[in-house]
């Protein structure tokens, strides 16, 4: 698959977030994005939509973003899954990475970091 | 110029060293994080008017977010709604002209923004483990403090106008 393909999953509450990243996918090429507000649509929308990478925010009403990335890794043990948070903290990190979330991106999200990220969970 | 340099220099001009004795370094160092992430994010043309520590603040709308842990914290912001369209819009770096979902949810995005990259900061200094709670939006409020203290306002001028930020220790 063309990495071009990719399909993408962005959930965080903040229109304005959702909105930034969105923009960066689509600057590197991306253009099938679908975006949700909070935990639960996020594993919703995963089950129904199947996207290659999710990008999920951590402090999101109704469910947060690491008990989301659990019952994603639950459903489907091989989802990528990466992290966008401004809540960076020690613990965060660990309980992310222990949930299964192959990376984690402190915010404000950095153009090139992400690239980077998307180039290595899609390219190995 | 370096950020550090600037923020030391605004809060040189301000009261902030006369207040230091009354305030904790959690409320201290958030001030000065504050100062950090507006010149970084937002704008660089900034002064800090006079810092009040009140019993009471009433504020035009409720734009919160809670810091929780040991110790957690009220964070907020308040302003002329001409004012937080502007502010929206400098963080934004989008046009806006009246008060709406995008402006409101670009300010809460600054509040939680910085109240990341502060618990972050002292998560990496080993000083204590916070997380936050989702931010908050409504109406007109007033906001008491708790017995144990005050609520700390931090008056931030931009060439628009000035925003008030807030915060409240809830425990120490």
């Amino acid at each position: 698959m063309d990495d071009k393909d990719a399909k993408f999953l962005i959930c965080d509450d903040s229109i304005l977030a959702r909105k930034n990243l969105s923009a960066m996918l689509k600057s590197f090429g991306y253009t099938n994005i679908i975006e949700v507000s909070n935990g639960q649509d996020a594993v919703n929308a995963y089950m129904h939509e199947h996207p290659t990478v999710a990008l999920l925010d951590i402090v999101m009403p109704i469910k947060d973003g690491v008990t989301a990335t659990r019952e994603i890794l639950e459903y489907d043990p091989k989802a990528i899954v990466i992290m966008v948070s401004s809540v960076g903290t020690q613990t965060n990190l660990r309980e992310a990475i222990k949930a299964g979330a192959k990376d984690f991106i402190q915010k404000p999200v950095e153009e090139d970091l992400l690239e980077e990220v998307l180039n290595h969970v899609l390219n190995g | 110029m370096d950020t550090e340099k600037m923020m030391n220099d605004i809060l040189e001009a301000s009261n902030f060293a006369e207040l230091k004795d009354q305030m904790s370094d959690f409320v201290s160092e958030y001030i000065r994080k504050l100062i950090l992430d507006v010149l970084m994010y937002v704008n660089t043309d900034i002064s800090v008017g006079e810092i009040t520590l009140v019993s009471e603040f009433y504020a035009n709308k409720e734009l919160s977010q809670e810091i929780t842990g040991v110790p957690s914290a009220y964070s907020a912001l308040d302003a002329s709604e001409d004012v937080l369209i502007r502010f929206a819009a400098d963080y934004s770096k989008m046009d806006m002209n009246e008060y709406d979902v995008l402006v409101k949810e670009s300010l809460l995005d600054f509040l939680n923004l910085h109240n990341g990259l502060f618990v972050v900061q002292l998560s990496k200094l080993n000083i204590c483990e916070l997380s936050l709670a989702v931010p908050k939006q409504n109406g007109a409020f007033l906001m008491s403090s708790p017995a144990t203290g005050k609520i700390t306002v931090i008056p931030v001028s931009f060439p628009y106008g000035t925003i008030q930020f807030l915060l409240c220790e809830l425990n120490q």
